[in-house]
């Protein structure tokens, strides 16, 4: 009898030592998952901060002083730079760098145009995205007035979309006129 | 004496060895079973205090990833749109957005984050060109 009891209370230790280990398992993978989930989140968010500010801070600038934002649409926008100062804005080279926001069903892609060659940079599955250009007093603006970017992603959830909606902003950095 | 009390004598003698062995064997195997079960509460609570460790750490890092693309928000938003009302700060943070004259053709910016849980705070500086505003 107290053997049986024994290998019961045994079984029982046993049995919880090995919930408290899978439990523990469980938590460390999860753990894991959100380490390289962060990972490539911040991956993504920095190259794509990366490649438009390397556009802005480009654009309007060279000897003849184009105009920095070239083309300006609900989804899109090109900025324009003369980056080697031959006086022409080349539109098959990174002299031309556009930010577009295309939307694949519930899918938000940010891609970045560098004179033929788009890639994706930023892929936001239920998400939906807009591209909003601001003049220097926060209102909305033209291609000519334009002086502020927003890379906006909005959560289709609308339970998500007060604490998780992503906005990422670029100035435009101000040219002397020629 | 006779062998039939012999016999008897032998058998209580190894009766009384048998209790006295099994009292000692329980009491070992209680022994065992108690250290073993110290031993797999130090490991579990070593293990959680490491996995809870693990989780503040990538929680820190979360938050300070959260409160840095608020504060590049704010400062790109001040530089812009300087002429505009000053940008919004999320819910969940303080923010400070400092533009104070460094010479006549700079202004420094000094944008302050913090979380309201203090969890991350933040602080980004940069020079900007002084806004013109008229018209």
């Amino acid at each position: 009898m107290s053997s049986l009891l024994e290998a019961a209370a045994a079984l029982g230790i046993a049995g919880a030592v090995l919930v408290l280990v899978t439990a523990a398992v469980t938590g460390s993978v999860r753990l894991h998952v959100e380490c390289l989930e962060l990972e490539g989140q911040l991956y993504r968010a920095r190259q794509l901060e990366h490649l438009i500010d390397r556009a802005t801070l480009a654009a309007g600038a060279g000897p003849s002083s184009p105009a920095a934002v070239a083309a300006l649409a609900s989804d899109s926008v090109a900025l324009a730079s003369d980056s080697n100062g031959d006086g022409v804005v080349d539109s098959n080279s990174s002299e031309t760098t556009a930010v577009e926001i295309r939307q694949a069903g519930a899918t938000a892609r940010v891609r970045i145009r560098l004179g033929r060659q788009t890639m994706t940079v930023l892929e936001a599955a239920g998400h939906d995205g807009a591209l909003v250009a601001l003049d220097r007093g926060g209102g909305s603006a033209t291609a000519a007035t334009a002086s502020l970017l927003e890379v906006r992603l909005t959560p289709r959830d609308p339970a998500w979309r007060e604490y998780n909606t992503r906005r990422l902003f670029f100035a435009l950095p101000a040219r002397a006129a020629p | 004496m006779s062998c039939n009390a012999m016999v008897r004598d032998a058998m209580d003698r190894d009766a009384r060895h048998g209790g006295v062995r099994a009292r000692r064997q329980r009491g070992l195997s209680l022994l065992e079973c108690a250290a073993s079960v110290a031993l797999a509460g130090l490991v579990l609570s070593s293990s959680a205090q490491a996995s809870l460790s693990a989780a503040t750490i990538v929680k820190g890092a979360r938050a300070l990833a959260a409160t840095t693309d608020v504060a590049r928000n704010l400062l790109e938003q001040e530089l812009g749109a300087p002429c505009g009302a000053a940008p919004a700060c999320p819910a969940g943070y303080r923010c400070h957005v400092t533009r104070s004259a460094l010479t006549g053709a700079a202004d420094r910016l000094v944008v302050r984050v913090e979380r309201s849980d203090g969890a991350a705070i933040e602080e980004l500086r940069t020079l900007a060109a002084p806004p013109s505003c008229s018209g």
